[in-house]
């Protein structure tokens, strides 16, 4: 049996943990997003209030009743369940990549989706029972690259070119829009280049004459080169993404992008979140996204409306602004010249790209509002809903559908308006457990299906 | 206050299929629907599992502390998971039930898993008016062990009767999909944790 002394120990090794870990994290601080420098400034308060509240406590209930051994489980219980939120929420944030972060009931859907995507890719290995730590970090190595890896490390190519997870919750339903939309996305360029994307290589000589700071002209050049290639890798696993998952990609990216800073920051991986919702706009205009009400529903997003008064009127006349330094500043700039006269193209190539069977067009939305309508009532959905197949992308629009208009309703059904007020996180909890019950419905069903 | 009329029976299969049909009663649709005026209930992939030697004993009027004697683990597809004679662990039903407020329900191991010794309900009581899927208390009072597999057999069945609510409650396990305790605490204190950062 544990006594209370091991107990306290064991709660004080995991609070030094969780701390080496923040304090490693601070050390690099200059790699994490606005929004994870945020949380790691929190979370240091967090974890010190605690761990410093608990030995305080555990002082006053020994001056109090030293032989009251329950009261000192009770203390270890109620710390154990706050250093839980720690180690499986806050480090996981802020670390990003872990493939314990792809929710079980996800597995069966990107399985199915993934030889569609990039046909003889293997997800098992690679993702979903990867021995590899650093196996989620997004990229593309090249053949020189993988050789200068330790010996050791078996050359396997498709072990390097995987999922990137983002610095968002396991179970949140922006999760599911990531990886079900912009993860594949990226995963289709790799297995199947659009055109636009070889141009790079080829840059215009007259936009690159344009830069006129000579004596660091060279690195300039490889640094928007560099640039301009994430730049459209992003674009394309967007474009990409609202194809496959229709405006639940949009709203997604409108709160992944609030999640972890500045919508309008560009960086030398990323353009500006409000850049690629435009770009996602596009595309749903495209797919038939165009009904008023839609729109309503979807205004109350300010990442939206920020978007919106950008690329109003032209967006060529919005370069990036920030002073981040010269190089850098004129590198943006540059690499946003050119990506911005290629994004007509980028959307045509990939929409050609795509087989129709796989997207997410209008045809779709009346599905995907029964599921709200179902998920507002407080149900799962199964395949009984509609009497075409339901897909994952039906389920996670019908649940933005809900996240932007209906919380009330289901808070009413879950019992969680009390006194009038609505509960938002315990309601965003009971949607997001919702809607993995549908998919992992969906999974069971298409399992006896194939059966 | 909740009055199941006396001596009232239990649904029949044809007005249970009526329920599945209009309230969407229970997510997925049953393949074999209502056969016996019951509806089988499968075993979902989660499961909390009893770690015995973390505490001396717990007390029923505490039973928050019984958490500290779980952990909770997912068997991937395809796999099983081995209930061990005098094993006891806590489950959730793949199906997820939407109760109408007229109807409540008892859940029942199934035959077959009981002649097996998996006795796998305790708490078998399901209200009017419930969303979610039941958490069943799975024990193996038999002598060897039991391979149970998520997604697989039936382990127990809901039989629903007609009831009057004259006062609507809603449960505290309301629109619940996994396995769980009485409370969750974490969730508790993390809400308060978070109350006081920003405060």
């Amino acid at each position: 049996m544990l006594t209370t002394h091991y107990q306290k120990r064991a709660i004080l090794e995991r609070f030094h943990r969780v701390q080496r870990q923040l304090v490693e994290f601070d050390t690099r601080s200059e790699s994490l997003t606005t929004g994870a420098r945020q949380l790691l400034a929190s979370g240091f308060e967090a974890v010190t209030v605690a761990s410093v509240t608990f030995l305080s406590d555990w002082q006053e209930q020994i001056d109090l009743d030293s032989q009251a051994e329950d009261k000192f489980f009770e203390l270890c219980d109620r710390h154990s369940a706050i250093l839980g939120k720690f180690e499986s929420k806050l480090i996981p944030l802020l670390d990003g990549a872990d493939c314990n972060n792809i929710p079980f009931e996800l597995e069966t859907h990107l399985a199915s989706l993934v030889p569609k995507i990039a046909p003889d890719w293997d997800i098992t290995a690679t993702v979903l029972h990867s021995e590899y730590r650093f196996n989620y970090g997004i990229g593309q190595y090249t053949t020189d690259e993988l050789e200068a890896l330790p010996a050791k490390i078996p050359i396997d190519h498709q072990r390097f070119v995987t999922f990137a997870l983002p610095r968002i919750a396991r179970d949140s339903l922006t999760l599911h829009a990531v990886l079900l939309g912009h993860e594949l996305g990226h995963l289709r360029q790799w297995h199947s280049p659009i055109p636009t994307s070889g141009k790079v290589e080829t840059l215009p000589e007259d936009l690159l004459r344009s830069i006129t700071d000579t004596d660091q002209r060279l690195k300039v050049l490889l640094t928007v080169k560099g640039i301009t290639r994430n730049w459209i890798n992003e674009f394309v696993a967007d474009t990409y993404s609202a194809l496959l998952i229709g405006p639940a990609s949009l709203l997604a990216l409108g709160e992944l992008g609030a999640a972890v800073g500045s919508t309008t920051h560009d960086s030398e991986t990323h353009p500006a979140t409000d850049r690629r919702l435009s770009v996602i706009m596009k595309v749903l205009a495209g797919q038939g996204f165009l009904e008023p009400r839609l729109h309503v529903g979807f205004r109350s997003l300010e990442e939206l409306e920020s978007a919106n008064l950008r690329y109003s009127s032209d967006m060529d006349r919005d370069p990036p602004n920030q002073p981040t330094g010269f190089l850098n500043f004129s590198a943006l700039r540059t690499a946003w010249n050119i990506v911005h006269g290629w994004i007509d193209d980028i959307v045509n190539e990939c929409s050609s790209s795509l087989p129709p069977e796989l997207k997410f067009g209008i045809d779709r939305w009346g599905i995907a509002r029964d599921v709200a309508e179902c998920l507002a009532e407080g149900r799962p959905v199964g395949g009984s809903l509609s009497k075409t197949a339901l897909l994952p992308a039906d389920v996670l629009n019908g649940a933005w559908l809900v996240r932007v208009s209906r919380m009330e309703d289901l808070a009413k059904v879950a019992g969680l308006d009390r006194d009038g007020q609505l509960s938002h996180v315990r309601t965003s909890k009971v949607l997001d457990d919702l809607v993995l019950k549908s998919l992992e419905i969906l999974s069971y069903e298409q399992r006896l299906a194939h059966a | 206050m909740l009055e199941v009329p006396f001596g009232a029976a239990a649904l029949s299969s044809r007005e249970i299929e009526g329920l599945i049909r209009g309230n969407n009663l229970v997510t997925p649709r049953p393949l074999v629907t209502a056969a016996d005026g019951a509806i089988d209930l499968h075993l979902s992939d989660l499961f909390l599992v009893g770690k015995r030697s973390v505490l001396p004993s717990i007390s029923m009027e505490e039973p928050r502390k019984a958490a500290r004697l779980f952990n909770e683990m997912r068997i991937a597809r395809g796999h099983r998971i081995a209930l061990q004679p005098q094993q006891f662990f806590l489950a959730s039903t793949l199906e997820y039930l939407a109760l109408p407020d007229t109807v409540c329900g008892l859940i029942q191991s199934r035959s077959t898993a009981g002649r097996m010794g998996v006795i796998s309900v305790a708490a078998a009581w399901v209200a009017p008016g419930y969303k979610g899927s039941p958490t069943l208390e799975v024990f193996n009072a038999g002598d060897i062990s039991v391979e149970l597999a998520p997604f697989g057999e039936p382990v127990c069945q809901v039989i629903l009767f007609s009831a009057t609510r004259t006062s609507a409650r809603i449960s505290r396990y309301q629109c619940s999909t996994k396995a769980r305790f009485a409370t969750d605490l974490g969730d508790e204190l993390i809400e308060s944790w978070l109350r006081y950062l920003s405060a």
